[in-house]
């Protein structure tokens, strides 16, 4: 099987995950934070140092900012329902993934959507534009998970500062594929995946919380901390963590940052842009298939129609007949799809990986070439 | 016998702590602090040599490790008895 199905989550990933991850859950699975017993600060341990990798590797200087959860959706839930009051406007992009979009919508806030050119850019005039006086969030798909397309988050930051706004950036598909320095860049809050381009395991994800932003807590229960009060703690990360924390697996994610970091920054982006590029040029030949990709440029997600035939059928063809894992459909991003004109049937999205490899490319270029000629 | 206690606001920086400071060489431990001491914060905090203490609240500051209280804990016959000790 080639998996070219990373945007969804890294399947393969590097030998020292799985190798904390498993000692970790045979030998150190105590709960993390309850009780004071050397086995429960082992595991607390674990945790407080994979907040530091994280930390290291954002720039956030303050690693307790970061609240790990099981995925990039329920960080941004955490951020979403924490800040917005009645009365609040909110502007997403028309990039946004519907774990964005929904809890937006249910909120019940107004919000106003940016824009996107026909590749996927958002241009910070789009976001300045939809702006309003009681606009209080800016949420950003810092990489789009349908086309690659990378936003430029430096400038759209400026534009949102300087109308007294916070800016949410979705890093589902960015941490630890390109560089993020959430001060410099003056993220205020960043949803990210563990398990996607990090290479940690599934049921893996964070929020970081600027220590201007205050949230309320989504959820409400054992934090471990002064237990002795009916309400939630009120400091990091216990405000936004309720409950036993998967210790292991945020271990074995400790391990998949620090080997991220030691490939060094936007090693993924190069290696990953370039199969990408290599299956675009080669994809160019063939006059039935068409190509949503920024043309500057983007990830290592590329998405592709074939004249006359169904997303889904075609990403069938691959997996039973090819032995390739794609994904095809609205890749739970509807309005990126309105953007790119591919809304309703969608596109066949092939998103590549650190482990793929050039042959991977040849492989299923080949099988393109092949479905388009039967 | 005595001891400091340092309280952290969760359970992350008393162990960011603990390996800033035995970068330093300063020993410590995290123990677990009993419930009816009313703190506001983490349950948890570090242990050290009381003449570690005002060094311990000195580093802390400069490093911006966010503390919550700290105490001169004595153990005496009847058990630890535990004495507010000035954060500043
Ligand atoms: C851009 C984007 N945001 C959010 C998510 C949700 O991520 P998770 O599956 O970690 O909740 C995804 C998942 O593919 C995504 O691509």
């Amino acid at each position: 099987m080639i998996y070219l199905d990373n945007a969804a989550t890294t399947l393969e990933k590097p030998g020292v995950v799985y190798k904390t991850y498993f000692d970790a859950v045979r030998r150190y699975s105590a709960n993390a934070g309850r009780g004071g017993h050397r086995m429960a600060m082992r595991a607390s341990e674990m945790v407080s140092d994979a907040a530091e990798a994280v930390a290291e590797l954002f720039k956030i200087d303050a690693p307790e900012r970061i609240a790990f959860t099981c995925n990039t959706t329920l960080a941004l839930n955490l951020a979403i329902h924490g800040l917005l009051k009645a009365g609040d406007h909110v502007v997403i992009t028309g990039m946004e993934h519907n774990s964005v979009l929904r809890p937006v919508v249910h909120s019940g806030c107004a919000y106003s959507v940016a824009a996107a050119d026909g590749f996927g850019c958002i241009a910070p005039a789009a976001v300045a534009n939809a702006m309003r006086k009681n606009t209080r969030l800016v949420i950003v798909n810092h990489i789009s998970n349908v086309c690659g397309q990378i936003q430029d988050i430096d400038a759209i930051s400026k534009v949102v500062h300087a109308r007294g706004a916070f800016l949410l950036v979705d890093a589902a598909q960015s941490a630890g594929v390109t560089a993020i320095d959430v001060v410099r860049q003056r993220i205020d809050m960043l949803a990210f995946a563990g398990h996607k381009g990090l290479m940690g395991p599934l049921g893996t994800g964070g929020l970081y919380v600027g220590a201007h932003v205050e949230l309320s807590p989504l959820l409400q229960g054992g934090s471990g901390s002064e237990s002795e009060n009916v309400y939630q703690p009120s400091t990091m990360p216990d405000l936004l963590v309720s409950g036993t924390v998967n210790a292991p697996a945020i271990a074995a994610l400790g391990s998949a940052v620090r080997y991220v970091q030691a490939l060094g920054e936007s090693a993924l982006l190069s290696h990953e842009r370039a199969l990408a590029d290599a299956f675009c040029a080669r994809l160019r030949e063939i006059p039935q298939v068409k190509l949503y990709r920024s043309e500057t440029g983007g990830s290592g997600v590329v998405s592709l129609n074939i004249a006359h035939k169904n997303p889904v059928e075609v990403s069938s063809e691959l997996d039973t007949k090819f032995g390739i894992a794609v994904r095809s459909g609205l890749h739970c991003a509807p309005l990126a799809h309105k953007s790119l004109s591919t809304y309703p049937a969608g596109t066949v999205r092939f998103s590549f990986g650190y482990f793929n490899t050039m042959r991977d490319v040849e492989k299923a270029t080949d099988a393109i070439y092949k479905i388009c000629k039967a | 016998m005595e001891k400091g206690i340092v309280v952290y606001s969760s359970i992350s920086v008393v162990h960011r702590a603990r390996k800033l400071l035995k970068k330093k060489h300063v020993a410590t431990h995290v123990v677990q602090l009993p419930s009816d001491l009313g703190l506001k914060g983490c349950s948890y905090g570090l242990e050290c040599a009381l003449e570690d203490m005002d060094g311990i609240l000195a580093y802390s500051h400069e490093k911006n490790l966010n503390m919550k209280a700290a105490y001169k804990m004595t153990e005496t016959e009847s058990g630890k008895v535990y004495t507010a000790y000035d954060l500043s």
